[in-house]
């Protein structure tokens, strides 16, 4: 294994994190859970907390 | 009959030992719930001295000696279960078990704040009628003994049927009593006997009998009849039948006869009780702790005194970040080229090395350069949070943020933002009305966090000479400020179009509890501090180094060409167009579209990007690449200034509209954010950018 395939794996390792990163976020705003994959836990993730906010806004 | 029926003989759920205990933690905002479940469940939320920091429900384990499991639920402060505000609608949706999926808890440990005994019990007088056994929790006994007031415990528990416990979270004192106090109360299942406040108001009694009669023949049953009882005879709940409506409007005309408001005999009657219990349970206070809260309060909630000392307080901040921090920084700057020439001298030549060197250190170390800056910002509003200024300053802004269509309780979900726009959002829960609500949430990430803090002070450090302003003031210091304000005067211009089309609404009174003043516990202070730091360290360790590798690898592929031919040349030249009018090159593209991960990487980016550009094997100093850059004309003041405008504005953070969409529950308004916020960014920058060269900025000046 030479310094290219060294360095290649560790960039790769970096890309999947950012994915996965990027991916929780995103299904964070789509499913509308509040978690932004930013590695805190805002909100509860409880139906009714949802429901209640869901209320909230109607 | 009342007040003897303790519906939790009937209701109640007796406690097994077989299954977990759920103790929920209620009491009045800023009454200390937090400080307790802490030193309870040894967790580290955040605690400040305002109301409103808990919005929602938190849980943690709580360990007792003959229970083996036992669940402690912090609860955002309330004080009425009758309440509007979405916070207090979760404290008491749990407290009355209509949290969907989980009962009501086994016990209820009620936090009152010692200095405010007769308020703070009006909410847990309505806690002992829900025939869950109570548990009060006496907080804040060092600030009463500091008053001079002195509460006889046992006379208080006897008065209220309940057990009291005297603590100080603080200290920790105290709290092993409570911790033994919870479990003998969850093994006896004590429920004490509630709506004792009630027993001298006989009309009322029968009133509240006749109707608890009839809604306990409701389908859905009614958990609490009494309690939905006195609720529709004082006009907060619609009564659910008929019948039942018939029967309350003639109970609400009998009690009118014997000359009793319905609507507000509840209150009048619990806060006799309660006088009642105080004057037998405590001695007089004496004035002189007030009194220095008086003094205070009257210079800074004064009209005009008020926003002076609270423009002058922010100024210090800003002047304090530069100020004191620019040794640390200089010395963390010479630590990274330090480890950067070790390690290149230590690795052999090659693509590892220049990944360790060029993408790794000089992409990190060039954000935790400013790990100081990030611990005098956070030093300086961990003291207004706990010594109770932010409630003065919510108060003296409310007269501003109400010409703008806000409220003083917009203020701390505001000033929360600078921190992190995530808390500031979750923060707006506590304002009633859903149009302030929304244009605060709108609005909140506009107010400067503290990922553009390195962006800031990189620009600000490198294009703005450091000059001495009116022989006190930095020049930096002040643009700094000028950055935050920028940020605050957009927000408050933005609210009020908002109110004026599509939240359309007056904003509903502001009333907001003072909290007395007390000096800072430095324990907290030093704790929130090192709290934000470790998380600044740790997001440089986790997504700022992930986003150098791979912008060294963008910039380093293909192998054997310029840098302005590797990937993340090509993408900086394709974004190059969309730049040029606001003075910006591609290599600020390359940082602007990586800083969509974390706006921090904006620095890392440049700072790989840069290194990788010149011909030395250890990192440069980013600030000496931009002060090279600014002097050879290459990057200009008016181009720096443009995109400094750029990031106070541009919404650049997943979080936000993930927390923005979970919150609004919309679709709409988080697209809104990000659409009007990016153009604001740009369109303000192009303003910035044509305007400073038009001003003759344009060249190198400093």
């Amino acid at each position: 294994m030479n310094q290219q395939h060294i360095v290649l794996c560790i960039v790769a390792v970096a890309l999947l994190y950012l994915g996965r990163k990027g991916f929780l976020a995103w299904r964070g705003i789509v499913s509308g859970s509040g978690c932004g994959g930013c590695g805190c836990k805002p909100v509860s993730n409880s139906p009714v907390e949802k429901a209640a906010s869901a209320k909230q806004v109607e | 009959m009342l007040p003897h029926s303790s519906d939790s003989l009937v209701r109640g759920v007796k406690f097994s030992p077989t299954r977990p205990a759920r103790i929920a933690l209620a009491g009045n905002p800023n009454s200390g719930k937090t400080s307790v479940f802490n030193a309870l469940t040894g967790l580290r939320y955040k605690v400040a001295n305002y109301p409103g920091v808990t919005v929602e429900k938190k849980e943690g384990k709580l360990a007792l000696p003959n229970i083996s499991h036992a669940t402690l639920i912090d609860l955002p402060g309330s004080y009425s279960l009758d309440t509007y505000a979405f916070d207090e609608q979760i404290a008491t949706s749990v407290l009355l078990g209509e949290f969907r999926g989980e009962s009501a808890p086994d016990l209820i440990v009620a936090v009152v704040d010692s200095t405010n005994l007769e308020r703070n019990l009006f909410f847990t007088s309505q806690l002992l009628d829900l025939g869950i056994p109570v548990v009060i929790a006496l907080s804040m006994t060092d600030l009463a003994e500091s008053q001079g007031i002195s509460i006889r415990t046992e006379i208080l528990s006897r008065l209220l049927g309940a057990p009291v416990v005297a603590i100080c979270a603080k200290v920790k004192k105290g709290i092993e009593s409570l911790r033994s106090e919870i479990e003998n109360s969850l093994e006896s299942h004590s429920t004490g006997v509630g709506f004792r406040w009630l027993s001298a108001a006989h009309a009322l009694v029968t009133s509240v009998d006749r109707l608890a009669d009839l809604a306990t023949l409701l389908s859905p049953p009614v958990r609490h009849p009494k309690i939905h009882a006195l609720s529709i005879l004082s006009g907060s709940q619609v009564a659910r039948s008929s019948e039942l409506k018939v029967i309350c409007e003639e109970e609400i005309e009998r009690l009118r006869v014997l000359d009793v408001d319905a609507a507000t005999i509840e209150a009048t009657l619990r806060y006799q009780w309660i006088g009642k219990v105080v004057r037998q349970s405590t001695s007089a206070a004496s004035a002189a702790s007030r009194s220095l809260t008086q003094r205070l309060d009257a210079v800074l909630t004064h009209r005009v005194f008020g926003l002076m000392a609270f423009a002058a307080i922010m100024a210090l901040m800003f002047q304090s970040i530069f100020v004191g921090a620019s040794l640390p920084m200089e010395w963390i700057d010479m630590a990274v080229a330090w480890i950067g020439a070790s390690a290149a001298e230590m690795l052999p030549e090659g693509q590892f090395r220049s990944l360790v060197v060029d993408g790794m250190i000089a992409g990190v170390g060039s954000v935790l350069i400013f790990i100081p800056q990030i611990a005098i910002l956070f030093f300086f509003i961990g003291l207004l949070e706990d010594s109770g200024y932010l409630a003065r300053a919510a108060y003296v802004t409310d007269r501003v943020m109400r010409k703008f269509g806000l409220q003083g309780r917009s203020f701390v979900p505001l000033l929360s933002s600078f921190a992190c726009a995530i808390p500031g959002i979750l923060s707006a829960r506590t304002i009633p009305t859903l149009s302030d609500r929304f244009t605060t949430i709108m609005v909140a990430p506009l107010m400067s966090c503290s990922a553009r803090l390195p962006v800031y002070s990189l620009l600000i450090a490198a294009f703005i000479p450091a000059y001495v302003v009116g022989g006190i003031f930095s020049l930096q210091g002040l643009v700094m400020l000028g950055l935050y304000l920028l940020g605050v005067v957009t927000a408050m211009l933005v609210a009020s179009v908002l109110k004026l089309t599509v939240l359309r609404g007056e904003p509903a009174p502001f009333v907001m509890e003072m909290p007395l003043f007390r000096r800072p516990s430095l324990r907290v202070v030093v704790r929130n501090v090192l709290d934000r730091v470790l998380l600044f360290v740790q997001s440089a360790g986790t997504i700022i180094l992930a986003c150098s590798l791979v912008m060294w690898f963008l910039a380093s592929y293909p192998r054997d060409v310029n840098i302005e031919q590797s990937y993340a040349g090509r993408i900086g030249h394709a974004i190059e167009p969309a730049l040029a009018p606001l003075g910006l090159g591609w290599e600020v593209g390359i940082g602007i579209v990586a800083s969509f991960a974390a706006r921090e990487v904006f620095v890392s980016s440049l700072a790989t990007v840069y290194n990788l550009g010149d011909d030395d094997t250890a990192p440069t100093s980013l600030l000496h690449v931009l002060n090279a850059q600014h002097a050879s004309g290459e990057f200009t003041l008016a181009a720096a200034l443009a995109l400094l405008v750029f990031y106070v504005y541009a919404c650049m953070c997943m979080s936000t509209l993930a927390v923005t969409r979970r919150e609004t529950g919309s679709w709409s308004w988080t697209i809104f954010m990000f659409v009007y916020m990016t153009a604001l960014g740009y369109g303000a920058a192009l303003l910035t950018y044509q305007g400073a060269l038009y001003f003759g900025l344009g060249g190198n000046v400093g």
